[in-house]
């Protein structure tokens, strides 16, 4: 079974500072939905607050169409994890994730049948027995996601619960919690401040900053067409141009413009409303190089831009420091901001 | 009101015995730490019969000359205790913690074994080297034992486990990268003690100094056995209040007893968290580097203090065991048979101590427990938890001595009189005087904020989130406390029991006032017997309560390392 979440007009103000400033969320019965942002945007606050650890100052949470926010967590059935994995690591895994129905006065037949289907779902069904401090990290991990799923919850929260594992580990255990959100449809909230992270799990991402929801949407949305300037910088990299420069260059009549380093063109051979500019930097990045470059104008000022150069190709043009290229903003990917947020 | 209405509404079961825990742990610091205390003040400013007086009876007892001199006595005991003690405790965790020393862990034992005995014997052993009679006097090393020498002595000891408790904390939390540093810079080994090491160390010194002046300012054991004529308050009070039945006076002196130890316990505070704070957490560990000259003289050291600390022990053993110092020194284990002690039954008294410790550790470490889990692990109820933190690190401020004088002014009274009011209250814990349920009280209270802090310590090792993932999983506090907490704690609890065990066992400062004749306790008879005059059957009860208490510790030792051992097993285990 899975809900929908409504959070309505919520602040939340401990002593003077305001961590959540009339935040509204709906969220559907099914969705995957990741709180990222800088640390102290208040996103771990809401998270709090839908798990009713803390109280809202103002405002109301709804689970479904009930009313719930004097409600305590122990009658609110979600599953959480967090960073810490929260293991208890005198009880072995089998006994992690029964814990919550040991409670439940269910038979230990049943206990056991439904302990042994989620550490198949889990695949680690030859661990049962081991205790905490004899896994891994990412299979500690894993332990906790079964424990809370297995008291059959409405929604699932996760607070950061891939920043404390090893790259590899976390790409992987990425994947797995998609796919288990997926085939449960089970309502999910995460939180994060790993953008790769929010733009890879989740259905819809809400980016919040200084207690206030900046954007909400799809993982394309946000990136593709962020709303304001915190969201467009937060999400990948991208060049700021001001409104001066921009009006110069004839960019935009009105306002900040912007472009992410990818969607700059660059050649060698001067192409037709290219323009000119010299090398400053080249970084190696992996995949791509990102070359610094610098667009000099007397009049109009100076532009300096970051382009991203896939690998192969800026190694075909022999690109040096100082060598003079010509580059090319497309209109159609230039993003315009018209007030400063 | 609407709030009000959401908050109650927000209560659930669980909170509600949360609330009443902590409430239950408050009022039991309230009742018997607060208002003992305040039952001290009212009766120091007040005359025999209850009159309010203001200050005269302080007027009065610093107009009597030999009241005086009990002051700066004890002023004088204390600090050369102090700095005798701190002195030899430095250089001795000096040497553990920094030097490459051989038997690191039987130095450290034979160091904390004062903590196991009552001090009286510590004033006994002396009475056999340095007496009148002694062993040392009489191969010509003749000291004026009696009085001011045989009390420094006899703290200084007294004092060394617990400064070097405090030195080795200070010195095991090194900066590794510091010294490193200073070396690349080519700094002389003087220099680097200088400027590292004693200013690493300052805010422990500080503490080690304050903690064992404390301890030398309120200790009644000691000046008891070898104080002579010699008055220091602690004696003099008792004086006053059992002999005298002074209370008025001796709750003037119970005040003076506690300003040393209320300024201590805020300079404690203050170090403590600056100490925490002066190390970074990605310090790293000091490396011991061999230093042939300075490594032996460091084990010399060692080695002459803990040579030292065992003579003591061993002449203690010696005299109990000796028919008649000095005149028949044929063997003996007469002095062991407790049951024809002149001074009263000892193995009644005995086997009293030994119930009492017990009960007072039972109860004590599952007070101190459950208030330290309620304030450390509970969301709700700051306030509350505020207070009762704040009432539980008290007792750490309240000498022994106040303790007892507080508790017998407070538990003695059959009515209260409240000040400039013509009502009055039954009283009604004073049936509890005169047994042994008010010992029990007395040292739970004195002992309280040590195991406090342990638990809090261990609790704030556990991970926060076990108890929103109970929550979360609609399982309630209490049972996430049986199923995990309380296992993980479980090397901690037992800490707690033994310290509320072996302090209980051999305390005299506080009981001294609280034990009747009808149930006489170990401590206080050892201190009746010395005074009829018989020391060797004293040492014997000395030694019998040092032997459990070490007992006790091995127990607890041996258990701890099994437990590591099991776990050290299950993880090799693991990762095979």
């Amino acid at each position: 079974m899975s809900v929908s979440l409504k959070i309505s007009n919520v602040s939340k103000v401990f002593d003077k500072n305001v961590a959540l400033n009339n935040v509204n969320l709906d969220i559907q019965a099914g969705e995957f939905i990741c709180l990222l942002g800088p640390s102290g945007c208040g996103k771990s606050t809401l998270l709090r607050i839908i798990a009713g650890l803390e109280q809202p100052s103002e405002g109301k949470v709804y689970i479904g169409d009930r009313d719930v926010t004097n409600l305590p967590p122990s009658r609110r059935n979600f599953g959480i994890m967090f960073q810490s994995y929260a293991l208890f690591p005198n009880l072995s895994a089998f006994e992690n994730v029964a814990y919550g129905l040991r409670n439940k006065k269910m038979k230990t037949r049943d206990i056991e049948e439904r302990v042994n289907r989620l550490f198949d779902m889990i695949k680690l069904s030859n661990a049962k027995n081991r205790l905490p401090s004899e896994m891994s990290g990412g299979e500690q991990q894993r332990v906790a996601l079964a424990r809370a799923l297995a008291t059959e919850p409405d929604f699932l929260l996760l607070d950061e619960p891939l920043s404390a594992l090893d790259a590899k580990v976390r790409i992987s255990l990425r994947k797995e919690i998609c796919n288990i959100q997926k085939e449960l449809k089970l309502t999910t909230i995460m939180v994060t401040h790993d953008q790769d992270e929010a733009l890879t799990m989740a259905d819809r991402i809400i980016v919040m900053n200084k207690a206030v929801v900046m954007q909400s949407g799809t993982p394309e949305e946000i990136y593709e067409k962020p709303e304001n300037q915190f969201v467009a910088d937060f999400i990948g990299s991208i060049n700021f141009i001001d409104d001066r420069k921009s009006k110069a260059y004839g960019f935009s009549q009105k306002g900040e413009t912007a472009i992410r380093p990818e969607k700059i063109a660059i050649s060698r051979e001067k192409q037709e409303s290219d323009m000119r500019g010299k090398i400053t930097d080249i970084e190696f990045r992996g995949f791509y190089d990102r070359v610094s470059v610098n667009v000099n104008h007397i009049i109009y000022g100076d532009l300096n831009l970051a382009v991203d150069v896939p690998f192969q190709t800026a190694k075909a043009m022999e690109f040096h420091v100082n060598d003079n290229v010509f580059i090319k903003l497309p209109r159609e990917e230039m993003l315009t901001f018209e007030t400063r947020v | 009101m609407n709030r009000i209405k959401e908050k109650i509404q927000h209560c659930t079961k669980e909170d509600i015995v949360r609330f009443l825990a902590i409430y239950a742990v408050a009022v039991f610091l309230i009742l018997f730490l607060v208002c003992p205390l305040c039952t001290l003040f009212i009766k120091a400013f007040q005359d025999k019969n209850g009159a309010f007086v203001g200050l005269m009876q302080f007027a009065k007892y610093f107009s009597s000359r030999s009241m005086v001199y009990a002051i700066s006595n004890t002023f004088f005991v204390a600090i050369a205790s102090t700095l005798i003690s701190v002195t030899l405790a430095f250089f001795f965790s000096y040497a553990l913690s920094r030097k490459n020393v051989p038997f690191k862990g039987f130095f450290r034992y034979v160091g904390m074994i004062p903590i196991f005995a009552p001090t009286m014997l510590l004033g006994i052993a002396l009475i056999y080297l340095f007496g009148n009679k002694g062993i040392l006097t009489a191969l010509g090393l003749a000291i004026p034992l009696y009085g001011k020498v045989g009390i420094i002595i006899a703290e200084s000891i007294y004092c060394f486990p617990v400064a070097t408790t405090i030195l080795m904390v200070a010195f095991s939390a090194a900066d590794n990268r510091l010294y490193e540093a200073a070396e690349t810079m080519g700094t002389s080994a003087l220099r680097k003690m200088l400027t590292i090491t004693i200013p690493n160390v300052k805010y422990g010194l500080v503490s080690a100094l304050f903690v064992a002046f404390t301890y030398s300012f309120t200790d009644f054991g000691a000046p008891s056995v070898v104080g002579g004529n010699y008055n220091v308050l602690a004696t003099d009070v008792y004086k006053q209040v059992v002999g005298q039945q002074n209370f008025n006076m001796g709750a003037v002196v119970g005040i003076i007893l506690l300003f040393p130890a209320v300024l201590s316990f805020v300079v404690d505070r203050i170090t403590s968290k600056k100490q925490s704070a002066a190390i970074s957490a990605k310090a790293v560990p000091y490396q011991i580097k061999p230093h042939r000259s300075s490594d032996f003289a460091a084990t010399v050291f060692c080695f002459i203090i803990s040579l030292a600390m065992l003579l003591f022990f061993a002449v203690a053993l010696f005299a109990s065991v000796i028919k008649l110092w000095p005149y028949n020194l044929t063997f003996t284990l007469s002095n062991y048979d407790l049951s024809n002690a002149a001074a009263g039954n000892g193995a009644a008294a005995f086997r009293n101590s030994i119930l009492i410790s017990v009960i007072s550790a039972f109860l004590g470490t599952i007070l101190t427990f459950v208030g330290a889990y309620m304030i450390e692990k509970s969301k709700k109820f700051v306030i509350s938890r505020k207070i009762t933190y704040f009432l539980s690190i008290t007792p750490l401020a309240i000498p022994g001595t106040v303790v007892g004088l507080s508790f017998i002014m407070f538990f003695n009274a059959p009515i209260f009189q409240i000040p400039f009011t013509e009502y009055a209250l039954v009283n009604p814990f004073h049936g509890i005087y005169g047994t042994i349920w008010i010992i029990v009280l007395a040292n739970m209270v004195h002992f309280y904020s040590v195991p406090f802090s342990t638990a809090t310590t261990a609790l704030k090792r556990i991970d926060k989130e076990f108890e929103t993932v109970s929550e979360s999983l609609a399982v309630p506090f209490y049972k996430t406390l049986r199923r995990v907490t309380l296992p993980m704690c479980f090397p901690a609890i037992c800490e707690m029991w033994v310290y509320f065990f072996v302090n209980s066992l051999v305390t005299v400062s506080a009981v001294v006032f609280l034990y009747s004749p009808a149930s006489p306790i170990a401590p206080v008879m050892i201190v009746s017997m010395q005074g009829a005059g018989q020391t060797a059957p004293a040492a014997a009860m000395c030694m019998l309560l040092l032997f459990i208490n070490l007992a006790m510790r091995l127990v607890y030792e041996g258990l701890r390392k099994h437990q590591q051992k099991k776990a050290k097993i299950k993880n090799q285990g693991g990762q095979g």
